[in-house]
């Protein structure tokens, strides 16, 4: 019981973390914006697996799900500021 | 207690990533949708206990990304 009490505070702020980064990465018209928002929601995520469910394989999936994340959000990242930035190398 | 209430959460969260994965019109919004609906369903796995089905789920999804972007960018790459 005191193990549930003390996860309780830890919990709550990676919920309120998760929802105001996914609120924001959903509202915003800034893509670049949109995606340090959903770098703030993988974080947050990826914290409240442990707090959930108490075990060692919830450790490689957060370590999974953190590196995932973050990986995606810069491979979309880097694909959008290849396209609006227009290449001299190709049209010589 | 507080689990449900996370529970109940990134249910909303997916429902949500959902809908706008459905609605956007950017490509580049519909993936960021399409990830924040990958990450609310994750705590549904972790807490009904697949672990080993949350790894491969979490290894899986940025996979997809990269075909998405591949398809997505195809256009620009054939004109030259």
């Amino acid at each position: 019981m005191a193990l549930l009490t003390d996860l309780v505070i830890p919990l709550a702020v990676c919920g309120l973390v998760a929802l105001y980064g996914a609120i924001r990465a959903l509202i915003e018209r800034d893509i670049p914006l949109k995606l340090l928002y959903l770098n703030v929601f993988g974080f947050a995520i990826s914290g409240s697996f442990v707090l959930l469910f108490p075990d060692i394989l919830t450790i490689f999936a957060a370590v999974a799900f953190f590196v995932g994340t973050t990986l995606e959000a810069n491979i979309i990242a880097s694909a959008c500021a290849r396209e609006s930035i227009p290449s001299e190398e190709q049209n010589p | 207690m507080i689990t449900d209430l996370v529970v109940y959460l990134s249910l909303i969260l997916a429902v949500c990533g959902a809908v706008a994965t459905w609605f956007e019109i950017n490509p580049y919004n519909k993936l960021i949708a399409l990830s924040i609906l990958i990450g609310g369903i994750m705590p549904l796995i972790i807490v009904s206990g697949y672990l080993d089905v949350a790894i491969l789920v979490a290894l899986i999804g940025p996979i997809s990304t990269v075909i998405f972007i591949l398809t997505i960018t195809r256009e620009k790459r054939d004109e030259f």
